[in-house]
């Protein structure tokens, strides 16, 4: 997040290689359980629409990205970030392996908002397989 | 003052329709799925529409329209606890939804779709679906 903190600021930096490291730096949080990133980058009033069916508001879901990630090996492919104005949609699929040794994979739809001259996630969509 | 307050008027005016168009959207959307209106998608997804199905694959605007003129698996699809959020020229369509299934079950699904404002009108550039 660092790194994107820099690049937001920096003028010389398009919005697609911002989005892009957001987009690595989400990843990295929900395998990290990185809170505090999540904090600093989702907007006040994010919604988040769980693989279970939920839709849980900022709150909620920095509460359930604390525990420890259950799966292992999180990553992401596929990269496909649009970005259409003011706001930039960033389509993916995770792979990753279960508990119980099988290797899977999900996918994910987050929408990104330019506010107060930087990008905020307003929205995550996920689909686990 | 009269001039703010007006101004006001009119942006509040400008919201309340435009929120009437997308929940008819929303409503046309399932509608479409379920009669298999390729019609109503062609016209109505944006040409770099991509879709996010339950089985983990992404299509763009042509592969879902050859998916959605296949039979609806299922029937009487109805959105649940719809909410539209606007963020400038982008709106957000957060829903639950709810359908039977072929075997007469109920089947329960979540979805998320965006639609832009482009040349005066709202078009969906994005549609996350999910079964449960």
């Amino acid at each position: 997040m660092q790194n994107a903190t820099r690049k937001q600021a920096n003028p010389g930096t398009t919005d697609l290689e911002i989005l892009q490291e957001l987009n690595q730096g989400f990843i990295r949080s929900v395998r990290m359980s990185d809170v505090a990133w999540f904090d600093r980058n989702l907007s006040e009033d994010f919604l988040n629409s769980n693989a279970d069916g939920t839709l849980v508001d900022r709150a909620a879901f920095l509460r359930q990205i604390a525990p420890p990630c259950p799966v292992s090996d999180f990553g992401v492919e596929d990269v496909r970030i649009r970005v259409l104005g003011d706001a930039a949609i960033a389509h993916g699929r995770t792979t990753y392996t279960k508990p119980d040794g099988q290797a899977a994979a999900g996918r994910y739809t987050d929408v990104w908002v330019r506010q107060g001259g930087r990008w905020v996630c307003v929205s995550g969509d996920v689909t686990r397989g | 003052m009269q001039n703010a307050a007006l101004k006001q008027d009119r942006q509040d005016s400008a919201r309340a329709k435009d929120r009437q168009i997308l929940e008819d959207l929303n409503r046309n959307y399932l509608r479409s799925a379920e009669q298999s209106d390729v019609r109503w998608y062609a016209e109505n997804l944006a040409e770099d529409f991509l879709g996010s199905n339950p089985d983990g694959s992404i299509v763009d605007h042509a592969g879902f329209l050859q998916r959605m003129a296949r039979p609806y698996q299922g029937s009487n699809p109805e959105a649940v606890d719809v909410r539209i959020r606007f963020f400038g020229e982008i709106a957000l369509i957060h829903a639950g939804f709810k359908y039977r299934k072929p075997d007469e079950q109920m089947g329960l699904g979540r979805y998320t779709d965006a639609y832009a404002r482009r040349e005066g009108r709202w078009v969906c550039v994005s549609a996350h679906f999910n079964r449960f």
